[in-house]
């Protein structure tokens, strides 16, 4: 289950850096983090927007607080209030959320949880 | 100025004697607007007070947060990230929100490897309730207090915040960002404290796991909890239910509240 999602995401990520879609300006090649779904209570389409905006934000930014800012933010306004974020490489963590709206990964180092409710 | 330094001098007194010229309710509102913003809160944390015993699940506390959420939740429609604050204590709302604890641990913890460690007990002072203290807690608490209050009743909140200051010290704990009546927090840090010292192998998830149903029992769903000591987060909640404090000097925890609505 984790392999098949870890390759998965893996080979999704890894497609992108030979997209041949015009780049605003050039980045050196960054290699594709390694992505693994813990848990997960959620639709496949917005788990795997869940670790591309998380993927966006850990480039943008590097302070965690900042991350957990930027994906909360995106979810709220693409699938409306409330979310909840966050991020960080040693935490433990008991929440209720609404069906079908968390998710629990790993992106190399760090750990993701997102949910919501409210 | 003088009138400041008067009112500070007039609640440390052993003896609270309202001399101040403005003791009517009624005059003070039309003079000062921001005024009424100081006597709801003074309200409301009047009436969270009353209702100390914190094992009691009493509606009126429910009935308290559950308005307050739903004023949150409408203007979080306008601005999903920025929930309205009413505490005694002026603070920066993104504060509140933000919250960032990097890397603590050994820097050779991979992923999620939760530290293994036996806290030590500490004597915990049994009477926690100490109405005499009053000290320096009075004077930093005279600013936020409205004149026009009982002498009973800021008595009693110097006390709240004196017995706030012990049992955190008590316990190791510090409080980094809250918004959350004293009765809730000196709750959480006891619940805390206990729940660390039952373990034999200390999890973060099991400490969470603790408060927070600790909290949704008491004070009703729905609570959530965060534990470790190197995260970031960034959360919307209930006005009256949020806490961040640390333990022992490393382990940080965070524990709030959001409303529940029964979809579908």
């Amino acid at each position: 289950m984790s392999e098949e999602a870890k390759k998965n995401f893996a080979g999704a990520l890894t497609a992108r850096p030979n997209s041949d879609e015009p780049k605003p300006a050039p980045v050196p090649a960054v290699p594709p983090k390694k992505v693994i779904i813990k848990s997960a209570d959620m639709i496949p389409d917005m788990q795997k927007e869940a670790v591309d905006i998380a993927v966006a934000a850990f480039e943008k930014y590097n302070v965690e607080k900042d991350v957990a800012e930027q994906i909360k933010k995106e979810f709220d306004k693409r699938h409306g209030p409330t979310w909840h974020c966050i991020v960080g490489r040693n935490f433990g963590s008991y929440v209720t959320h609404e069906t079908n709206h968390f998710v629990y990964f790993y992106l190399d180092q760090k750990a993701v949880l997102l949910f919501k409710s409210g | 100025m003088a009138h400041h330094s008067s009112q500070r001098r007039n609640l440390a007194a052993p003896e609270s004697n309202p001399t101040t010229p403005n003791s009517n309710p009624d005059l003070i509102q039309t003079y000062k607007p921001s005024f009424l913003v100081k006597h709801l809160t003074n309200l409301n944390l009047s009436q969270t007070h009353k209702t100390r015993p914190p094992h009691k699940h009493s509606p009126l506390i429910d009935t308290h947060l559950q308005a307050k959420a739903m004023a949150t939740s409408a203007i979080q429609e306008k601005e999903s990230t920025v929930p309205v604050k009413r505490t005694h204590k002026e603070k920066p709302q993104r504060h509140c929100l933000e919250l960032e604890r990097r890397k603590l641990g050994d820097p050779n913890d991979k992923g999620m490897v939760e530290d293994a460690k036996v806290v030590k007990g500490k004597p915990r002072n049994p009477h926690l309730e100490k109405h005499d203290v009053v000290v320096a807690a009075a004077e930093r608490m005279s600013v936020s207090l409205a004149p026009g209050g009982g002498g009973g009743r800021r008595r009693s909140f110097c006390g709240t915040q004196a017995d706030l200051r012990d049992v955190f010290a008590i316990n190791g704990a510090k409080m980094v960002s809250v918004d959350m009546p004293p009765f809730m927090q000196i709750h959480a840090v006891d619940c805390a404290r206990k729940a660390i010292d039952s373990m034999e192998k200390f999890t973060s998830k099991t400490l969470a796991l603790s408060l927070k149903k600790e909290f949704d029992g008491v004070y009703g769903p729905a609570w959530h909890c965060i534990v470790g000591t190197s995260f970031g987060s960034f959360v919307t909640h209930s006005v009256g239910g949020f806490l961040y404090f640390s333990m022992d000097k490393k382990l940080y925890i965070l524990l709030f509240k959001t409303a529940v609505h029964k979809a579908a």
